[in-house]
């Protein structure tokens, strides 16, 4: 049985959804960096990430009579924003962006012909997750986010713990392999 | 160099990818936008189910359209097959068939063509009767051929003899011959009075 507690925080959830008077300015303080990185992660731009993380906020304001319904907001919110970076992903030219990023990371006090070949590296591991297989792919990139735990992350694919860990194990292990047998690195 | 390095280096990367400056007033100042905005009339959802409707229906008429077509195109190899005859007594008796149509409560998988309207029928025989392919017509034999095709046929020497010159001229002869004595009165016989 609720005790009266509980009782009185379920009436204040329908009360605001029954009013939509839902903070908005915490919910983006609190999440915008974190869903900025689930999309940068698939994304590899600033501007893209932003603008997913943008249209994130505007469906959660779209339905947000759904919001008292949700258990746990990160996870539903990062899932929101992971899915419109997939789509978003689809749409674009991941090569460029793979590049670009690939540039940021080499340091500038290199010398040139190190600072390409660095770059070339970086690339080319870039290249190599994009062939792992979708599901590996998905929990290896999720799985970089420092504030996604294993639960969350099993949240947003849609499935277990488990199967999580069993895909991270995986995805890893045929990284590493494929890495060493191009001999690029 | 070791694999795992690069792989950590850039999950690294994507880890610690900070937003742009700015980007939370940015998104704040879209979602007030958005959040001031009229809520959507019902007109334009109300279009949008006319045209749904109107999309909907020429669907409809597309498909009857289609039907149309193919019960003729079915039709029409059946109605080629007959005779000219067969077609003709049909549209004689189109009274008789419309008659004889079965109605829609009678509809059975074994007769599905007698269900079809008679209007269609007729429509489609007049259109399969003008599509046949009739052959060329014959030429007309001539005299010599016609009178070839009676000797092979029955035999007869007088046949064969009017395609000879000398042969045709005998039997002129003869046949005038017979003529005269058919016609010519008998000769009068002594001791006769006329």
């Amino acid at each position: 049985m609720a005790s009266f507690e509980e009782l009185s925080l379920v009436l204040l959830s329908s009360t605001k959804s029954e009013g939509s008077e839902i903070d908005l300015t915490a919910l983006v303080e609190t999440y915008s960096t974190l869903l900025f990185r689930v999309a940068y992660s698939v994304l590899r731009s600033a501007s893209e990430a932003e603008d997913v993380v943008q249209e994130t906020f505007l469906r959660t304001l779209q339905h947000r009579g759904t919001l008292p319904a949700v258990r746990d907001l990160r996870p539903w919110l990062s899932r929101i924003a992971w899915n419109l970076a997939i789509d978003r992903r689809r749409r674009t030219r991941p090569d460029q962006m793979d590049q670009a990023f690939a540039e940021s990371l080499v340091a500038s006090t290199v010398s040139a012909d190190r600072a390409l070949d660095e770059a070339r590296r970086i690339q080319a591991v870039l290249g190599e997750i994009e062939r792992l297989p979708r599901d590996e792919r998905h929990a290896l990139l999720l799985s970089s986010l420092e504030e996604l735990e294993t639960p969350e992350i099993a949240t947003i694919l849609g499935r277990t713990e488990s199967a999580v860990r069993a895909l991270l194990f995986r995805a890893r292990t045929r990284l590493r392999q494929r890495l060493e047998k191009g001999g690029s690195l | 160099m070791n694999p795992d390095h690069n792989i950590d280096r850039v999950l690294n990367a994507l880890r610690d990818a900070t937003p742009p400056a700015n980007m939370e007033r940015r998104i704040l100042n879209l979602l007030e936008a958005e959040a001031h905005k009229p809520p959507r009339p019902i007109r334009p959802r109300l279009q949008n189910l006319w045209i749904a409707a109107a999309v909907c229906c020429a669907a409809l008429v597309v498909t009857a359209l289609i039907g149309t077509l193919t019960m003729r195109h079915h039709n029409a190899p059946a109605i080629a097959r007959t005779t000219p005859a067969e077609t003709s007594n049909a549209s004689r008796s189109s009274t008789a068939t419309i008659a004889n149509t079965p109605t829609p409560h009678s509809h059975s998988a074994t007769a599905p063509r007698s269900t079809i309207q008679p209007r269609l029928i007729q429509v489609a025989q007049s259109e399969a009767a003008d599509q046949i392919s009739h052959p060329a017509p014959p030429i007309p034999l001539t005299e010599q051929e016609r009178i070839l095709l009676r000797f092979a046929r029955h035999g007869r020497t007088d046949d064969l003899a009017q395609i000879s010159n000398d042969r045709k001229a005998a039997k002129e002869e003869r046949d005038a011959a017979e003529f005269q004595a058919f016609f010519e009165p008998p000769p009068i016989k002594i001791g006769e009075s006329e």
